[in-house]
């Protein structure tokens, strides 16, 4: 196939699923226990994409993405911005790198 | 106005994650063989990271369109969910109006919207947060495609961390401040742990992060307010 026709294709399935909740009714309204349920997803969806995703950013090294993540937590713990946790991390990789 | 430059600011942190990670999709992208062309037009109409990642992924390896089609949609078959969310909150837009926001409906505008506190005008405020992230992720995807034979595949390796690193500073606050957000998170993350070995591309996100949110449905409500 196309590479264009695959992009193309690819857009149509992503686009979908997030077009489809603006196409409901304007006064759909969610009952207090989907609200709830809901109002965890973003926690969930990050823990989940967090891990184990991160030990595989180097398949044949999990160390790698495990220091990384060590060092954004710690990072995070100083109540760092996101920039200086996301550059400390990157610096912790690139160390690692130096010694494996 | 005011909501548009705050969703502008809101965004700004997590831009460079997105830079950086559209980086090491630009360099994975010209790897399995694309073009600088494809990479990026591949960013700008999907605007789907995890899904594209896949995809170089098996274009590299001969799978056929179709796996990854299907592969496709079931990766960001959360963005439903996201957008359920998302849209509640746009109730009273115009169709068009939501059309548009919903294309750019991702992890990190969905993260930073759910999280952010209340805004006069959201659609503005999900407007300038969304062309930060979409334009962060298209040139990073660029400036790594061309940036392939430039930089040391060992920098390109190290920058992939730099998403995580975003999605982590992103939970630190709330894991700090709420005992049961932290149960919900170990919870969620060992259930991935296990339904990675069993499945995976995506569809184990999506039945994890529903698992873990239904876990902290039936938990009782902590007496401290949970930041939601």
């Amino acid at each position: 196939m196309n590479i264009y026709l695959l992009i193309f294709f690819m857009m149509l399935v992503t686009y979908i699923p997030r077009a489809f909740p603006a196409l409901q009714s304007k006064k759909r309204k969610l009952s207090p226990y989907w609200e709830r349920f809901l109002s965890f997803i973003p926690y969930t969806a990050l823990a989940a994409l967090i891990f184990p995703g991160i030990l595989g950013i180097d398949s044949s090294t999990p160390i790698v993405g495990l220091v990384g993540g060590i060092a954004a937590v710690a990072a995070s713990l100083f109540n760092f911005p996101v920039i200086l946790v996301v550059a400390l991390a990157v610096i912790a990789e690139m160390i690692v790198y130096i010694f494996i | 106005m005011r909501s548009f430059k705050e969703g502008i600011k809101t965004a700004l942190p997590v831009c460079i994650g997105m830079v950086s990670v559209g980086i090491s999709f630009g360099l994975s992208a010209c790897n399995a063989g694309l073009s600088a062309i494809e990479a990026t037009l591949m960013s700008m109409i999907v605007v789907a990271g995890s899904s594209q990642f896949f995809a170089v992924e098996m274009i590299a390896n001969g799978v056929s369109p179709l796996i990854i089609i299907v592969g496709t949609f079931f990766i960001n078959l959360r963005h439903l969910v996201m957008s359920t969310y998302v849209m509640n909150r746009l109730k009273d837009e115009s169709l068009i109006k939501k059309l548009i926001l919903a294309y750019v409906v991702c992890d990190e505008s969905f993260t930073l919207f759910s999280l952010s506190k209340k805004q006069e005008d959201y659609a503005s405020f999900l407007g300038g947060m969304n062309l930060m992230l979409y334009t962060s992720w298209c040139s990073g995807t660029l400036a790594g495609a061309l940036l392939m034979n430039v930089v040391s595949p060992k920098l390109a390796d190290a920058l992939g961390i730099a998403i995580y690193a975003a999605f982590i500073s992103m939970l630190m606050p709330s894991l700090k401040a709420s005992r049961k957000i932290l149960l919900i998170v170990i919870f969620t993350a060992l259930v991935n742990v296990f339904l990675s070995t069993i499945m995976g591309n995506g569809l184990n996100i999506i039945i994890s992060m529903l698992a873990g949110a239904f876990f902290a449905t039936a938990l009782p409500d902590e007496n401290k307010g949970v930041i939601a």
